[in-house]
């Protein structure tokens, strides 16, 4: 039994104060999850209580098969859907053709030519104008290390939609990113 | 070539979205979540429906309804015979001459039908105030 589960056993027993433990491990993730979908800070917090608040009354229909942060991702995933579908806003905002056969910017040359600082404001910002399926494909993937089968999980669909998914928001991403960090690289590269 | 390029770019993403900090919630955040948990705690509390005639009591009614009927049904039992009063009883000397209510058949239907319309009313009025107070 890992922590999580620990802590679960402990909230269903009636150690109701236990849940803000879990909260406080989680509350970050869910919220740049959340906020990464509905990229509004007061309706993500909203998303993220909602989701919290749902968690705690299901807690005991937890039955550990998955992962906690799996389950609990899924459920800010579905908030977050909710939250879009009330607003009447589209989940994808990028047409996919065009992006399929693109080819992926020469990122060597373009990383060295940037500052570390300067290009995690660059990322974040790039992150802002992904539409919430990239974001969530992007998050899951590449900062949360979940493996195919869970994000499959999480949003619902099979691994191999997430596959060719997680393919076409790379690429996307990769589209963006060449777009914001390629002319500094070369207005850089220029003054020296 | 362009392989290369996709892992290349795969290994850059890894690395530099893990750079980018997680968003952090409003720093009440918690025990924001918290009281709202409580609350709703209370209203669950507050808004259990007890029934003025628990399932155990229904049951022993049924029961005891159930042998009656039974015992009565078994026994040959004759409500003529014994305690039970005559049907020809005089109670004019109690209550003088009692007037005869003659009900026509109109107004008994009618009133029935009043009766189950505001049955149903109720049965309408109580889902629908129930729902008001749904908390999830």
């Amino acid at each position: 039994m890992n922590q999580d589960q620990l802590y679960i056993q402990r909230v269903i027993n009636g150690e109701n104060h236990v849940f803000s433990l879990l909260v406080d491990k989680y509350k970050h993730m869910v919220f740049t999850l959340a906020l990464r979908m509905v990229k509004n800070r007061e309706e993500a917090e909203e998303v993220s209580q909602d989701t919290f608040i749902r968690v705690y009354n299901s807690l005991d229909k937890f039955k550990g098969e998955s992962k906690f942060s799996t389950w609990l991702y899924r459920i800010t995933y579905n908030k977050s859907l909710d939250c879009l579908k009330k607003q009447k806003r589209t989940i994808d905002s990028f047409s996919v053709d065009g992006y399929d056969d693109m080819n992926f910017p020469d990122m060597e040359n373009i990383i060295n030519g940037i500052e570390r600082k300067e290009r995690k404001i660059e990322i974040a910002k790039v992150l802002k104008e992904l539409s919430p399926d990239d974001n969530t494909l992007i998050t899951l993937f590449y900062y949360e290390d979940l493996s195919l089968a869970e994000i499959s999980e999480v949003m619902g669909i099979s691994s191999n939609t997430v596959k060719v998914k997680l393919f076409r928001s790379r690429n996307r991403l990769a589209v963006l990113l060449k777009e914001k960090l390629e002319p500094e690289f070369i207005q850089g590269y220029g003054k020296k | 070539m362009e392989k290369n390029k996709e892992k290349q770019f795969d290994a850059f993403l890894k690395k530099s979205i893990k750079e980018v900090e997680l968003d952090a919630p409003s720093i009440n955040f918690t025990d924001d979540l918290l009281k709202k948990l409580e609350v709703k705690q209370v209203e669950k509390t507050a808004l259990v429906y007890k029934p003025l005639i628990s399932k155990t009591n229904w049951i022993i009614i049924c029961l005891l309804m159930l042998i009656v009927l039974l015992v009565t049904h078994m026994s040959d039992f004759e409500p003529t015979l014994g305690w039970w009063p005559s049907t020809n009883m005089d109670v004019s000397y109690v209550f003088g001459e009692l007037p005869k209510i003659v009900i026509s058949n109109t107004y008994l239907y009618g009133f029935v039908g009043l009766a189950f319309f505001l049955l149903l009313q109720i049965y309408f009025i109580r889902s629908h105030i129930n729902k008001q107070y749904i908390t999830n």
